[in-house]
């Protein structure tokens, strides 16, 4: 039974989620005025989240609490986060709302420059993971590098410089364009199409029963 | 005002009376019905011990007992995310295939395995799946709740605590399954500096790149999803990937069919296609 029945509801969801997609009458069908079922339906959602905010804010006081009591290993760490979490979330409910400036402030020069400063590693984690990718050991790996080699120059004005996008072909600019346009562009649709085909399947197993492992298993 | 303007504006006439006014959806309807058939069929043909097609080998899926033999000998933890995926999408689904498979291979070689999360019902699954292999391994007591960690529903701050634990702890085995948007790189480049060996499995076209450049495995598309059929090593699971390819031949005839037509001046297809 414990079992049966997610796989059941599994199924009249799956159902439900087709129709919506699929049948006008369905998706405009109303339980009262102004208020249809795919809303409700989504906003069962967004309560279902709103409950796991809830017992989350719960289960964390509850787990960095027993670790300052117990003054275990990094215990400081506990400490701010409760602060961090706690002050930050009575800023915003009893002072002035989302929108007042301390709130705003906290977010614009605390977590938009952490956010920027962890983005602007990639360009570092690019350059090293090109050169470990573009070191010549094959044919694949020479065509790799000739190409990204080309699309880099299409893409600064030194490129601009070199051979010019009013020139034969267009310059790097002309045969960037073609490369993106033309060859990535047709692969990246053949991998497009086999991931909405093996998304599909996979759907198709979840819906038929035959894939379980959301109930928590390993079989 | 606005809702004014909407119930001033024309509402679309509905499709054949009941179907919704959109470009595609019969068409849609068609080939979701057709693969639900094939799959259906395969099925039966399977369960009925009628031959069907080998899944083909997967070079990467193999690579996952290396990676965890490998940490096991170096006495170092295995990692594994699937990044912001909650629990009703398809991605998580594939993804707790590879889960249930290394959680399997880290409980039987007795090797610590670390979850990282950034999504709280899909780390409640992740839990009780590893849970679960570490229970029928007979090892119920090395079991670690606190190595399926929730990091941060904020994108890069996940990345920092994922990027942050895999330098400290160093493990042999970093595995990056799902969807991933631009943490991908430095998740992998995280991994490639402790030494990792790393296995990527992703279906996001944009990200493919970034994990040929940095694991030493990566499954693309649909391997992602054909690879947690294959790991279950159930027949019948395995009629949906052969449900899957024939629909896939099918597809490409409809293009190059499409495109001599188009060419030819004809719209046939892509008016079938749109209808």
């Amino acid at each position: 039974m414990k079992r049966e029945v997610p796989l059941v509801l599994t199924f009249v969801m799956t159902l439900l989620r087709f129709g919506f997609e699929m049948l006008n009458p369905m998706l405009t069908y109303e339980i009262s005025e102004g208020v249809r079922l795919f809303s409700r339906i989504s906003f069962s959602v967004t309560f279902m989240y709103c409950m796991g905010l809830f017992m989350g804010l719960i289960n964390l006081t509850r787990v960095h609490g027993n670790t300052i009591r117990r003054r275990r290993e990094h215990w400081i760490y506990s400490v701010w986060l409760l602060i961090v979490m706690y002050g930050y979330a009575i800023l915003g409910l009893f002072f002035g709302g989302m929108e007042s400036k301390p709130f705003t402030w906290i977010y614009d020069a605390v977590i938009v420059p952490l956010d920027s400063t962890m983005f602007s590693l990639l360009a570092f984690f690019i350059a090293s993971a090109a050169y470990r990718a573009f070191r010549i050991r094959n044919v694949e790996s020479v065509i790799m590098m000739v190409v990204a080699f080309i699309v880099m120059l299409g893409n600064v004005s030194l490129g601009e410089v070199l051979w010019s996008s009013e020139a034969f072909l267009g310059g790097f600019k002309g045969l960037k364009d073609w490369f993106l346009a033309t060859p990535n562009a047709a692969s990246q649709r053949a991998i497009g199409i086999g991931v909405f085909l093996g998304s599909y399947a996979a759907i198709l197993r979840v819906a038929l029963g035959l894939e379980k492992r959301y109930l928590g298993g390993i079989d | 005002m606005l809702n004014l303007l909407v119930l001033a504006a024309e509402a679309p006439e509905v499709k054949w009376g009941i179907f919704v006014p959109d470009d595609s959806t019969i068409a849609g309807l068609f080939l979701a019905l057709t693969m639900g058939i094939l799959v259906y069929v395969m099925i039966q043909r399977a369960r009925a011990g009628l031959p069907i097609p080998e899944i083909r080998r997967i070079a990467g899926l193999e690579a996952f007992e290396e990676a965890v033999g490998r940490a096991t000998e170096m006495g170092r933890p295995v990692h594994i995310t699937t990044y912001y995926q909650d629990v009703g999408d398809y991605d998580t689904w594939a993804f707790w295939a590879y889960l249930a498979h290394v959680a399997k291979l880290c409980a039987s070689y007795d090797t610590r395995i670390i979850n990282t999360n950034s999504e709280w019902l899909t780390m409640t699954v992740n839990e009780e799946i590893i849970r679960q292999a570490y229970l029928e391994a007979g090892r119920p007591d090395a079991f670690i709740p606190d190595d399926v960690r929730f990091m941060s529903d904020w994108q890069f701050g996940y990345t920092m605590g994922v990027a942050g634990m895999i330098a400290r702890e160093k493990p042999a085995a970093n595995f990056l399954v799902g969807y991933f948007y631009a943490e991908s790189l430095i998740l992998a480049e995280a991994g490639a500096l402790v030494g990792a060996i790393q296995v990527a499995a992703t279906s996001s076209t944009a990200q493919i790149p970034f994990f040929v450049a940095s694991c030493d495995y990566t499954m693309i598309g649909e391997e992602f999803y054909a690879g947690a059929a294959a790991l279950s090593k159930e027949p019948v699971i395995y009629g949906s990937v052969v449900a899957q390819d024939i629909t896939r031949v099918a597809l490409v005839a409809l293009i190059i069919i499409g495109t001599l037509l188009n060419t030819a001046g004809s719209s046939f297809v892509i008016d079938l296609i749109k209808f």
